[in-house]
């Protein structure tokens, strides 16, 4: 099987949206870096969301414009608002679009130490320790809780867009 | 009381997970659904190229030849459409013998592919292909009229259909429906391999138009094809490791999210 030579899959990635340039970054290394260009995704942004947000939404220091979409991705699709949602198989704490906090996964939810009774009770307090005497079984129910309120602002999301559609 | 209530959201949970392997699985029957087609749509794709390929190997020389007597580059509205009606005088002669006439016309290139094959083209659409009009420059006039230009990387099939797409190209730029009409029709008539191999001769050649054509066909092909295909397609080798390739697929779950919600609508 003969290879097509990088220029041409540029060429081609150009004319893809963000979820087919998210498959390509799964091919191999090299297209993981090529599609990931700062100049592809740049272009993805200005096209949706508009050549003043792109310049307002730049983005600084180590940040990719990768980065900067997905981050107003959320923000279109969850508001700016603090939420606990689940992406694939884990739970995050999102503020305006950014990741403030891991909280864990399904598959080896019992293994995560993180959480503690202060989260519910202040929601300001996100990086408080828990009490080191706590028990398992209660880190296991705030797991389940937390995991509950992400799948339910998952579902209302999807049904609020599909109402707008 | 609290283990009333514990146990109820427990059973919500586990409410939810049923949901959503129900989900997995619908998504599972559309992903089959999807192979059904393209397998239906390569077979059908196979059957109706074989009589076209023999037709093209039978007289391929001879439709070269005609083509180029047809085609004489004449700018105004008027003499088009008298080229027009010259052209469909000369169709229905098409059993005739080949003529020379339109080696009077113009100067020829010679083009000699990988496979042996030597094409007699037009100037101008010589002037199309970037790399053999770069070659003519750098040789002097009198030698190149003479010497067939050598191409060590085109076989002989890809560039019948380069010349091919040229002239059809030209004569449907009178109007943007016929264009964009010859162009789904000219895509249509390929399957996604030899799209691939057609795209790597052009740009060896620097074919700009037909490279941006190809390349909006293989985009199109792509999309929402599974990453195995890709690499398969592309003859990309996976040097991911299985944990690195977990990850990938779940920091990029957010792009996915959106691939259920447009399936569902």
């Amino acid at each position: 099987m003969e290879r097509l030579p990088l220029e041409i899959c540029m060429k081609i990635f150009y004319l893809l949206d963000y979820q087919h340039l998210a498959v390509a970054q799964q091919v191999c290394r090299k297209w993981k870096l090529v599609a990931s260009e700062n100049a592809l995704w740049s272009d993805l942004f200005k096209e949706r969301w508009g050549e003043d947000h792109a310049a307002f939404y730049a983005p600084v220091g180590s940040k990719s414009w990768k980065d900067v979409y997905e981050v107003q991705d959320r923000c279109d699709r969850i508001g700016v608002g603090l939420k606990i949602i689940r992406e694939g198989i884990d739970y995050y704490l999102i503020h305006q679009g950014e990741i403030q906090r891991h909280l864990g996964s399904r598959k080896n939810h019992e293994k995560e130490i993180g959480h503690c009774s202060n989260t519910l009770n202040s929601e300001s307090n996100f990086n408080g320790e828990g009490s080191l005497a706590e028990e398992r079984s209660c880190r296991g129910i705030l797991d389940r809780i937390l995991f509950f309120i992400g799948d339910l602002e998952v579902a209302s999301a999807e049904a609020k867009r599909s109402r707008v559609i | 009381m609290a283990k009333e209530s514990g146990s109820s959201k427990i059973e919500m949970l586990e409410i939810s997970n049923e949901a959503m392997a129900e989900a997995q699985s619908s998504k599972i029957e559309m992903l089959e659904i999807n192979n059904e087609a393209m397998a239906e749509a390569q077979s059908s794709k196979t059957v109706t190229m074989k009589p076209a390929e023999a037709e093209e190997s039978k007289t391929e020389t001879q439709k070269i030849t005609d083509e180029e007597s047809k085609n004489v580059p004449i700018a105004a509205t008027e003499e088009e459409s008298k080229k027009l009606s010259i052209t469909k005088v000369e169709e229905s002669k098409n059993a005739a013998t080949a003529t020379t006439e339109g080696e009077k016309e113009e100067a020829k290139v010679s083009l000699k592919t990988l496979d042996g094959v030597t094409f007699e083209v037009e100037a101008w659409i010589a002037k199309e292909m970037e790399t053999v009009q770069a070659y003519i420059d750098d040789t002097s006039a009198d030698t190149s009229a003479a010497i067939a230009i050598p191409l060590h990387n085109v076989a002989g099939r890809e560039l019948a259909r380069m010349v091919e797409y040229c002239k059809e190209h030209r004569r449907a730029s009178v109007s943007a429906g016929n264009l964009k009409e010859f162009e789904e029709r000219f895509a249509a008539a390929l399957n996604l391999y030899e799209m691939k191999d057609l795209i790597i001769a052009a740009n060896y050649l620097n074919t700009k138009k037909l490279l941006e054509s190809l390349s909006r066909c293989i985009a199109k092909a792509i999309k929402n094809k599974s990453v195995e295909f890709v690499r398969d397609y592309f003859g990309v080798t996976n040097d991911y490791t299985t944990e690195e390739e977990a990850q990938y697929r779940e920091t990029n779950a957010w792009a996915f999210r959106n691939v259920d919600e447009d399936s569902r609508n």
